[in-house]
């Protein structure tokens, strides 16, 4: 009865702590261009797939036909501190940062076949502080300045979601999405003459949007399933300090897996996920931008099972990713990025809880002369307050 | 086994929340190639904004003769000939001591003057003291004071030399020539004039300025009991001034600052709304182009300073007080280029909702007590107009991908 109150109080705690400091995924040098890096509100269990179980798990913000084989009530947080390495033209810098890209709080509504779904997550990251020289005529006089433009926050999603269970091998769900969030952004220019005052702007972005998805899972072979989703986010309002200054395109999404199990202790996944930037290229054009284009990701991965009857007790998952980048620096160059993953998990206190941590290492890259390295610590809790059932 | 998982399980947790508070520390600041990586970009403007045509004018009679913080002095000098004057405040004939008052005996008696500037390439130049009646008051005349510098009034007279203050001691039978008549009440009045061996002037200081201030003192013996006691009397001068020969005319198609009595120039603009509402002023500056070669001693400075005004009641504009936003820049006698005076801090109060005129109130420091007057061109002096330079920054666009 302890434990019960205790579980159930860690579960409010984490709910609680979790909501205000919700922010987004992990930085990237390919995240300074259009709305930012895209995130990736999975858990670790999936990420430590490379995303190839996504499209199965219930409890990352994938496909929302997946909440409907959830068993019991369960809450997850997920944070990620990452440590990066970025090399440009103008020089390299090793950056750190952390994030807490997925909140989810879902679970089966009592007597019926349907689950719900509340999920926070990361939908474009826009964490950047760029620091730059130059020499520039005002007044004909070249003077040297120092510019600094700083970028903080991002575009977070909200994904009510319920999925059902239609006869004994088919999932099925619907989720809608209230795409919202914000960034502080901040430019400063200092000038080596001090005869000029230094510049200091700020403005607050906010974005607002709503989206829809529909998803479905089957049972092709007891060891084999696919799992098909479609989204549509429309478009996101743009504000700069509560006045509307655009609307921007946002993708539709078309993602589809496959989950192989060819033994009773290996479960084998891939994935492919498509959006449809480039509806966004024209927005982001007609103010100056370098544009969008469309994105394909791709992951592949597995988890091995150590204990068949404690599936939960330390599995391997590793996975592969590659995945194409929206917003180029420059016109033209897509960026990509490749990710290998690795992880485990663990449940305890008779399920009602547990960790999962997946170590990823990205490279990311594109025809220019960028790179980036980036290595992310996921770290996920999980809370089931009444057990699996 | 169950230990063992619990073991692995605390490690685990605790490497977890290590790396994880490690990480909280962010360090997002990297190093870019911008304007081709940075989204935005800082979009500089430099413009040049003339006054509104004959809004620019000058004014004359601020600060008269003797209330600024020095007092001019000069000898045959061409740019103008002034006599000063000081009235000392009372000096009593007796002292009390022990609840008795009892009449003193002069040992000596000082005066010092502080020269505050000075052509050091004039040789000989003697500063003369005067004595001149005791109710002297602001109704004398230059007139008056030259015709009372005369050998028999003469107190004292030294040669100046560098910058600083200045003490004569008169004792003995020299105590004659300062010696207060019982109908002045005690009251000393000087007058103070130049000499050199060649036309001049010179900088003294004044009573506005406590630390140069000219100061009367009498050094007295009072006996006591079946002694003497050492008394020191200090008296500040309770009117100072100066007479000019000559009268100072303002000429109304130029700018004018400084004289006596002072003049000072208001200066309207029209500030576009674009600088009113959305710019981020960066610098700006005032170009001022002197009219003719700036007056004066050769070698003073002085300093003009630009205020904004609260409001724009032409001579009576009220000027913004505090320092934090006035411009200020040196003006040099003889000086031909352009005197620019940065004013950024006062432009900016001519920004947002609850905006001052824009307008600069231009005054000479110090004021009333140096030669240097310059004048520059106006909006009626063709290729001399004053210009208002002023770079901004337009709103940076954020929202630009």
């Amino acid at each position: 009865m302890a434990a019960h109150r205790l579980v159930r109080g860690a579960f409010a705690a984490l709910l609680v702590a979790a909501m205000p400091g919700l922010l987004v995924a992990q930085s990237s040098i390919f995240g300074v261009r259009g709305l930012g890096h895209p995130g990736r509100p999975l858990t670790p269990a999936a990420r430590a797939t490379g995303g190839s179980f996504a499209p199965f798990d219930a409890e990352s913000d994938g496909n929302p036909a997946a909440l409907g084989q959830m068993r019991a009530l369960t809450g997850n947080f997920v944070m990620a501190p990452t440590w990066r390495h970025w090399e440009s033209p103008a020089g390299d810098a090793s950056l750190r940062e952390s994030r807490f890209p997925l909140m989810s709080v879902g679970g089966p509504v009592p007597g019926t076949r349907v689950g719900l779904g509340v999920a926070f997550g990361s939908y474009a990251d826009r964490d950047f502080r760029l620091s730059s020289t130059d020499t520039i005529l005002v007044r004909g006089v070249p003077v040297g300045v120092n510019d600094t433009l700083t970028s903080l926050g991002g575009i977070n999603e909200i994904r009510f979601g319920a999925g059902m269970v239609l006869g004994k091998r088919t999932l099925v769900g619907a989720a809608a999405y209230w795409i919202t969030g914000s960034s502080r952004m901040e430019a400063r220019r200092s000038f080596a003459d001090t005869s000029f005052i230094s510049v200091r702007q700020s403005a607050e972005l906010s974005y607002q949007g709503f989206g829809l998805s529909l998803g479905l899972i089957h049972e092709l072979r007891n060891n084999l399933r696919v799992s098909f989703y479609a989204r549509s986010d429309g478009n996101v309002d743009v504000d700069r300090d509560s006045t509307g200054v655009t609307s921007i395109d946002l993708p539709y999404t078309l993602g589809a897996g496959v989950q192989f199990r060819p033994h009773r202790r290996l479960t084998l996944a891939g994935a492919g996920v498509y959006r449809t930037w480039s509806g966004a290229n024209s927005d982001f054009q007609a103010q100056g931008g370098a544009g969008a284009d469309n994105t394909l990701d791709l992951s592949f991965g597995g988890e091995w099972v150590r204990n068949t009857r404690r599936s939960t007790s330390l599995p391997l998952r590793f996975g592969v990713r590659y995945a194409q980048l929206p917003f180029p620096l420059d016109a033209g160059d897509q960026p990509h990025e490749v990710t290998l993953s690795l992880g485990t998990g663990l449940r305890f206190a008779q399920e009602r809880a547990g960790f999962d941590v997946s170590l990823e290492q990205a490279f990311r890259s594109a025809a220019g002369a960028y790179k980036e390295r980036a290595f992310s610590l996921v770290l996920g809790l999980s809370v089931r307050p009444y057990g699996s059932r | 086994m169950r230990w063992d998982l619990t073991r692995r399980l605390r490690a685990g947790t605790l490497l977890a929340l290590v790396l994880g508070t490690g990480a909280c520390q962010e360090k997002l600041a990297a190093p870019a190639d911008c304007p081709a990586l940075c989204p935005g970009g800082f979009d500089l403007v430099d413009t040049v904004l003339t006054p509104v045509p004959s809004g620019d004018t000058s004014f004359a009679g601020y600060v008269r003769a003797g209330s600024g913080s020095g007092l001019r002095v000069s000898y045959q000098f061409p740019l103008s000939e002034d006599r000063a004057v000081l009235r000392f405040t009372k000096r009593p004939d007796s002292l009390e001591i022990q609840d008795t008052l009892k009449p003193y005996t002069i040992d000596s008696v000082a005066f010092e003057v502080a020269l505050l500037y000075r052509d050091t390439s004039v040789p000989s130049a003697r500063l003369v003291l005067y004595r001149m009646p005791a109710l002297t008051d602001s109704s004398v005349t230059f007139t008056d004071l030259d015709t009372a510098f005369t050998v028999a009034n003469t107190v004292d007279s030294f040669v100046l030399d560098t910058v600083g203050r200045y003490r004569r001691v008169l004792t003995g039978a020299a105590l004659a020539r300062v010696a207060i008549a019982p109908a002045d009440t005690g009251i000393l009045s000087l007058g103070i004039g130049l000499r050199a061996a060649q036309g001049t002037g010179v900088r003294i200081g004044n009573v506005a300025s406590s630390t140069v201030a000219p100061t009367f003192i009498t050094y007295v013996r009072l006996p006591y009991q079946d002694s003497t006691v050492q008394r020191t009397l200090i008296r500040s001068a309770q009117f100072a001034a100066f007479r000019s020969q000559a009268t100072e005319v303002l000429d109304p198609d130029l700018l004018t600052v400084g004289g006596v009595p002072s003049a000072r120039s208001l200066l309207r603009f029209d500030w576009p709304s674009y600088l009113r509402d959305s710019a981020q002023l960066i610098r700006v500056s005032l170009e001022l182009l002197p009219a003719t070669p700036v007056v004066g001693i050769p070698g003073d400075t002085a300093f003009i300073v630009a205020r904004p005004v609260l409001a724009d009641f032409g001579a009576k504009s009220p000027a913004v007080t505090s320092s934090a936003f006035a411009g200020i820049d040196t003006v040099l006698t003889g000086q031909t280029d352009t005197v620019r005076i940065e004013v950024r801090a006062a432009a900016s109060t001519w920004q947002g909702s609850n905006s001052l005129p824009p307008a600069l109130l231009l005054i000479l420091s110090p004021e009333a007590s140096t030669f240097t007057r310059p004048t520059f061109g106006s909006t009626r002096t063709p290729g001399f107009q004053p210009r208002l330079r002023v770079t901004f920054a337009r709103p940076f666009p954020f929202e630009d991908p």
